[in-house]
């Protein structure tokens, strides 16, 4: 019986725990809410529930806390935690216990125990003193090893023999049939004995065990140094891989040959390009017309009854369309020409350019050459990476005059001259330029040519002087010292160098660098236009950096555009000031910069829109009062023209001011005498020029000169240095300004003939010509120009006019007869098609909603459990009371009845 | 240092003549050296308040004896005119220098002195008074005016020093007594005024303020005894009569009207009668002659009386038919560049509030505008496209002007833009091209207002009010603020000064 008594051992706790029975569910516990309909696939989470277990965890639950609150209810006393660190949530766990510890020992050090000299503690861990734990001993538990190979015993049970002996009465019968000689006594003792033993021997068996593992332990430590000894022995012995060996394992891990590009034929080279091309320019047509880069056909969501399927949709955005294509007919068909024909120009481009990068390359090779320097070396990398390797041939000639002059010169090379030819014819076209113009041109493309080869000369000359490596300045005054006394040449080179050796590919600093040299050549650039008052050097210097200006923007365009829009506030700001002058050359040189880096035609754009909103300002605002305004206006005018190009788009500023020049060139001014606003005459002048008082500038000859004026042939070009010094105007200017101004006019005409207000816009401008062809001191030159004008201008007052048609209103869709199919999914969600934020918010609201039942349910419950406890506490108190007055009243009878007893008594005795 | 000695020397001379009467000489040095010297004339005026203020206040120069027969030669009564002599002096200096003095600063010394002077000879007056009357020296405000007004310059500062004084309601009144007479006295003496004169004359008129019409209307009379500047003590009661200022200022009006005018001064006087004098006028009908005079004479001055007789029709009842002929007559081109724009399409915008008028006529106004339009500063082609916009809006027939699918083409605009008379210029039958046309100007920003033609109209009208005062400068700004994510950039890379493709500025310019 003492053995079954066995205390439980560690590991029967572990296994109770481990094999808790999973509390099966009392049927009559659960509840079940019956479902009407039963759907497939649908998981509810309400169907069933424990009612009972619930309302019993929750009732445990209040008790825990709403008890607890209704019990201090009213209550001031309060429970303080005074254990040490209990409050601080800063102390872990571990700090706490240290600091109450050494608090402890603190007060231990009190003055009573300080004599105590048995005061080293020995600190215990399960009865072991901690020193011993650490030398690491193994803490051999007494019944781990058995377990393995004696499952039955292992656990302190008796064997099936033993048991089948001794229990349950053991076979009494059995035994006293076989051998009556052993007694039931001598059977236990006997079994006693035979236990002790078996405890003894396993005992036994676990030392011997014991010791031979520590034996081995030490055995195997012996045997280490060994061991380890061994494999270093063979390291050495290891023989060296020769040269066969190295090389094939080279072989066998090396790459295999990557995928590349394949090699490309110069044809393929150019399509790229031209593909290339193609899409940016129809990525600046997008912009040109406002478009943003999204979609901008709306798929029709409605689709109408008598829908054709045949994608065809009534609305504004096919209207518009059919109106651009019908104006694009009636125009010029301009635009139409142009498509087919440009793409070859450019493969035209292309080829040439080709050739001329052959070229390039193998000059430049020569250079290296001669010069085989770290650094050129490195140039040269670059130069395969720079956007368009740098090709001097076309650098300096003018892009028509150079096509115009191939054309001339090239006239064996049948190929490649043909497409010129068409280029150049259209180039005319465009621009109206003219037969006769072309013949001069090519006389003077011919003095261009010489100039241009002396200058490629000198910028030889030049490459070959500097140094080759130039570090990106840091401030305004570096650069200075870097560019001064260079002739503009030179500082091309220089800053061409310069964006070379900081090239973004060879530094991620780079670009920063080249932002604030970007920053930095715009002060150059303004300084060269501001102090230059007797030459025109900045036009030249802004001529040789504008390579490397367009590189520097093409690598960082946000700096870049930055950069000259704060530049255009500042001269904006600073013509505010002055409103009726003409700003000068250093705000001029930022619109014509503004031009070649930013596509000026498209709809709206960071630079060029309020670069356009400034020029007309100053148009529409400032004086002309000298040779030099009127040289500004006709450079602003032809910028505006450059700027619209390709937009095809109008500013009447612009055309104000060739008004006003022209009637300025008239002899109207003189003649016409005005005094009062009241009736002003036909022809007249638009502000700023004033009719009254009358102008203060003439542009026309005096009477004199006449003769003169007319044996002169008017130059095609008017010259940079008109735009400063202080000189007035001569008759050379005159008849310059005039010739110019009509040409700029022409072509202006020609890019708006397909808007149909161009009548009136020009509408002015003819009685003008008519005027100007009356005076006897223009040359033919120009009176034929302004014959041309006057063609122009007729043929566009011969145009009819279409009337103006709003948009048609998209038809009514018909009532539909056919039901409305909406797609329903089985999940039983509702898939409206609202938006994100609308499904968040209703979301939330439905969960706010939801948490409010609960709380509100949750308030409730808490309500009736305090009534209860109320009632309770009530009930008790009631019947404590009843059963004390019961007790006072029972007293109170048995003292009234004992007091009776002794009045009785008292009689009696009487 | 100079200076404070000399002003630190007069300081006591008038303190030592103040002090004792055998100092009197002091005042004869003192004037002396305002003669002699130019610098010193802000120090010696200083000084002579000083004194002459100490001496009003002790009435020393008072004379109960007007009639000049007891020519009595006792010693006190010499002094006394020998001081009345002295301070008559006094009083001509201040004007001259008032009137011919270069420095400002003199001349607004002056100025103040002759003030304080009067407010302390209007409290402490040099002869007896008759009754118990109010006291104020007319004649010295009137010999100041003039020299302020006739000085031969424009004297807008020291005017806008006597409009401080025009919170007293004497001076107030005074002032409007006194201008009648400067101004007849002009007119009768045969001179005519010239255009400086008659530029000060406007513009004190302008400063000065007018009796509040709230007040006014009924010619209420105030009790105002607390706030004068000549208010004597044991005189009270001073009463500012409504009716006499309206009348004195009918007078005066009247007598300006009569002068003759250049364009500025005429511009001037319009803007001055607009603002400040038509509500008082008694007959304001009367002016309708000179406003049509003035309508015809073209630009900002017959846009002013265009106002002008706008409010006629409004308040008073004026009928005249012609004005929608003079209204289309003055859109010209050279309007945008006047100070008088904005006032113009207000104007115009309220004319033509009215949806009763013919279509035609309003159709006119509308093409014509939008043919100005092609010529407008883009901040003004803003105002003309909501301004057409709101024409279309009121009277819907015009919507045949933006839409008129019926038509055949024409060969030519039927729009006949000179003609003066708007129901006769054929807009009806012409088509608002130039809107079309406006779609593809070179600002982003009137492309897409001109776009409104093709989008449905609004339900309510556009407000002008809030773009009337824009310029191009709120344009730029606009601009300027406007950022796109991307920046576009050129993908031909340019050699040289001339674009790859495009280049139009080297066929006309050599720059290199």
């Amino acid at each position: 019986m003492g053995k079954t008594k066995k205390g439980p051992k560690k590991g029967t706790s572990d296994a109770r725990k481990r094999t808790e029975p999973q509390k099966t569910l009392n049927p009559f516990e659960v509840h079940v809410n019956r479902q009407k309909f039963q759907v497939l696939g649908r998981k509810l989470k309400t169907d069933r529930g424990l009612p009972g277990v619930a309302r019993a965890k929750a009732l445990k639950k209040r008790k825990a806390t709403l008890l607890q609150e209704y019990k201090l209810k009213d209550k001031t006393n309060k429970f303080l935690d005074r254990r040490i660190g209990e409050r601080n949530s800063a102390m872990t766990v571990e700090d706490r216990m240290t600091a109450r510890f050494t608090a402890e020992r603190m007060r231990a050090q009190s003055k009573k125990e300080m004599f105590n000299l048995a005061d080293d503690e020995v600190l215990t861990h399960r009865g072991q003193t901690l020193n011993e734990i650490e030398k690491f001993d193994d803490p051999r538990s007494d019944d781990d090893d058995d377990d393995a190979f004696n499952p039955l015993r292992s656990k302190g049970h008796l064997d099936a023999e033993f048991v089948k002996d001794a229990h349950f009465g053991g076979g009494l019968l059995s035994r006293a049939n076989e051998d009556g000689s052993k007694s039931r006594k001598d059977l236990i003792e006997q079994l006693i004995t035979e236990s002790k033993r078996r405890k003894a021997e396993q005992q036994k068996a676990r030392e011997q065990t014991l010791d031979l593992t520590e034996k081995l332990d030490t055995e195997w430590k012996d045997l280490l140094p060994v061991i380890n000894a061994a494999p270093k022995a063979a390291d050495v012995e290891r023989p060296k891989p020769d040269s066969f060996d190295m090389l094939m394992r080279q072989l066998k891990f090396e790459a295999t040959g990557k995928p590349t590009d394949k090699l490309k034929s110069e044809d393929q080279i150019a399509k790229e390009e031209k593909e290339k091309l193609e899409e940016l320019e129809a990525a600046r047509l997008r912009r040109m017309q406002g478009i943003s880069d999204q979609p901008a056909e709306v798929v029709p969501t409605h689709r109408s009854a008598d829908d054709l399927d045949d994608k065809y949709v009534f609305n504004c955005s096919a209207e518009c369309e059919e109106k651009m294509e019908h104006e694009n007919d009636a125009g010029d068909s301009d635009q139409d020409d142009e498509g087919p024909d440009s793409d070859e120009d450019e493969e035209g481009d292309d080829d040439n350019e080709g050739d001329d990068e052959e070229n390039d390359n193998g000059n430049e090779e020569d250079n290296d050459g001669e010069s085989g320097d770290e650094s050129e070396s490195s140039d040269d990398d670059i130069d395969d990476l720079k956007y368009d390797s740098s090709d001097e041939e076309s650098a300096f000639v003018p892009n028509g005059k150079k096509m115009s002059d191939a054309g001339e010169e090239d006239n064996s090379n049948t190929g490649k001259t043909s497409t010129k030819k068409t280029m150049t014819k259209r180039e005319e076209e465009s621009t109206n330029t003219h037969k006769k113009e072309q013949k001069s041109n090519v006389d003077k493309t011919l003095a261009i040519r010489e100039d241009l080869k002396k200058r490629k000369e000198l910028m030889e000359a030049a490459r070959k002087e500097l140094p080759y490596t130039f570090e990106v300045p840091d401030s305004y005054e570096e650069l200075q010292k870097v560019m001064a006394g260079r002739s503009p040449e030179y500082q091309g080179v220089i800053v061409e160098r310069m964006v070379k050796c900081t090239h973004p590919s060879l530094n991620k600093d780079n670009k920063e660098k080249l932002g604030h040299l970007f920053a930095l050549l715009m002060q150059h650039l303004h300084d060269a236009a501001a102090a230059d008052e007797n030459e025109n050097v900045c036009w030249s210097v802004l001529d040789r950096l504008v390579a490397s200006l367009f590189d520097i923007a093409h690598w960082c365009p946000e700096k870049s555009a930055e950069c000259i829009r704060q530049v255009l506030k500042e001269k904006q700001q600073e013509y505010q000031k002055k409103r009726k002058c003409f700003p000068g050359v250093d705000t001029l040189i930022f619109l014509k910069l503004i031009s070649l880096l930013f596509p000026t035609s498209d709809f709206r754009h960071p630079v060029v829109t309020p670069a356009l909103v400034f020029m007309g300002q100053i148009l529409s605002r400032c004086r002309v009062e000298s040779r030099q305004d009127v040289a500004k206006g006709l450079l602003l005018v032809s910028l505006f023209l450059e700027y619209t190009a390709l937009s095809k788009r109008f500013s009447p500023e612009s055309i104000n001011f060739l008004r006003n020049i022209l009637y300025l060139s008239t002899n109207l001014p003189s003649t016409q005498k005005v005094v009062t606003g009241a009736k002003l005459p036909a022809i007249r002048p638009i502000p700023p020029v004033k009719i009254f008082p009358s102008p203060c500038l003439s542009l026309h000859p005096t009477d004199r000169k006449k003769k003169s004026t007319r044996n002169n042939e008017p130059s095609d070009r008017l010259h940079a240095s008109d735009l400063i010094g202080i000189e007035p105007v001569d008759d050379m200017f005159c008849v310059n300004s005039v010739y110019v101004s009509l040409r700029i006019l022409s072509s202006m005409a020609s890019q708006l003939t397909s808007l149909p207000a161009c009548r009136p816009i020009f509408s002015h401008i003819t009685p003008l010509l008519k005027t100007l062809l009356e005076e006897k001191w223009l040359p033919s030159k120009v009176t034929q120009e302004i014959q041309k004008l006057q063609e122009l201008l007729q043929s566009i007052n011969e145009t009819p006019l279409k009337y103006l048609v709003a948009t048609p209103k998209r038809p009514k869709a018909l009532r539909l007869y056919e039901p409305k199919i909406e797609q329903v999914y089985t999940d039983g969600k509702q898939r409206r098609p609202v938006s994100r934020e609308k499904q968040e918010t209703q979301k939330l609201l439905h969960r706010v909603k939801r948490e409010k039942k609960g709380a509100l349910r949750e308030i409730r419950k808490d309500r009736d459990f305090i009534t209860k406890i109320r009632l309770k506490q009530q009930l008790k108190s009631d019947s404590e009371r009843r059963a004390k007055v019961k007790e006072i009243y029972g007293d109170a009878s048995n003292l009234q009845g004992e007091m009776k007893k002794l009045d009785r008594a008292n009689k009696r005795k009487k | 240092m100079a200076a404070s000695k000399v002003s630190k020397k007069l300081h006591s001379m008038a303190i030592d003549f103040l002090s004792n009467r055998r100092n009197a000489n002091n005042i004869a040095d003192i004037i002396a050296l305002l003669e002699s010297n130019e610098s010193n004339i802000q120090p010696c005026f200083l000084a002579l308040e000083v004194i002459f203020v100490e001496v009003l206040k002790r009435r020393e120069m008072y004379q109960e004896q007007t009639t000049t027969a007891m020519v009595a030669a006792d010693a006190e009564s010499q002094y006394k005119a020998w001081l009345r002599e002295c301070y008559e002096d006094v009083w001509g200096k201040l004007l001259a220098v008032i009137s011919n003095s270069l420095k400002i600063s003199a001349q607004a010394q002056a100025f103040s002195t002759a003030m304080k002077l009067i407010a302390m000879e209007g409290q402490n007056p040099l002869e007896p008074l008759k009754k118990e009357e109010h006291y104020f020296p007319s004649h010295r405000l009137r010999a100041l005016l003039m020299v302020l007004l006739s000085s031969g310059r424009n004297s807008a500062p020291l005017l806008a020093r006597l409009q401080e004084f025009s919170s007293y309601p004497d001076v107030l009144s005074n002032v409007w007594k006194q201008l009648f007479p400067i101004a007849i006295g002009l007119q009768r003496s045969g001179q005519r005024p010239d255009e400086n004169f008659i530029r000060n004359f406007l513009d004190l008129i302008d400063k000065f303020p007018l009796p509040k019409p709230g007040r006014g209307e009924r010619g209420e009379d105030h009790d105002l005894t607390d706030n004068l500047l000549c208010g004597q003590q044991g005189h009270n009661g001073y009463i500012l009569n409504m009716d006499h200022m309206r009348k004195a200022v009918n007078k005066v009006w009247g007598c300006v009207m009569h002068w003759n005018h250049t364009p500025a001064t005429q511009r001037m006087l319009l803007v001055v009668l607009l603002e400040r004098v038509l509500p008082f006028l008694d007959k304001p009908l009367l002016l309708t002659d000179y406003l049509m005079d003035s309508l015809d004479s073209g630009g900002a001055v017959s846009l002013l009386a265009l106002q002008g007789i706008f409010t006629l029709i409004q308040n008073h009842n004026l009928e005249y038919p012609n004005i929608f002929s003079k209204l289309y007559s003055m859109f010209e081109p050279e309007i945008f560049h006047t100070k008088f724009k904005a006032r113009l399409f207000y104007l115009s915008d309220m004319f033509l509030s009215s949806s009763h008028l013919p279509e035609n006529i309003v159709a006119a106004f509308a093409k014509r505008l939008a043919r100005l339009s092609l010529v407008a500063p883009p901040e003004d082609i803003h105002i003309i496209l909501m301004f057409i916009g709101n024409l279309i809006l009121r009277h819907p027939g015009l919507k045949l002007l933006i839409d008129n699918p019926n038509r055949e083409n024409v060969p030519e605009d039927p729009f006949v833009m000179e003609e003066r008379d708007p129901s006769k210029s054929r807009a009806m039958e012409s088509s608002l091209w130039e809107l079309y046309s406006l779609q593809s100007h070179v600002l982003p920003g009137v492309g897409t207002a001109a776009n409104f033609i093709y989008n449905p109209l609004p339900s309510v009208e556009w407000d002008l009010s809030q773009i009337l005062e824009e310029n191009s400068d709120d344009i730029f700004e606009r601009e300027m603020k406007k950022k796109l994510k991307e920046i576009a950039l050129t993908f031909d890379r340019p050699q040289t000064l001339s674009l790859p493709q495009h280049e139009r500025v080297s066929q006309f310019w050599q720059l290199v």
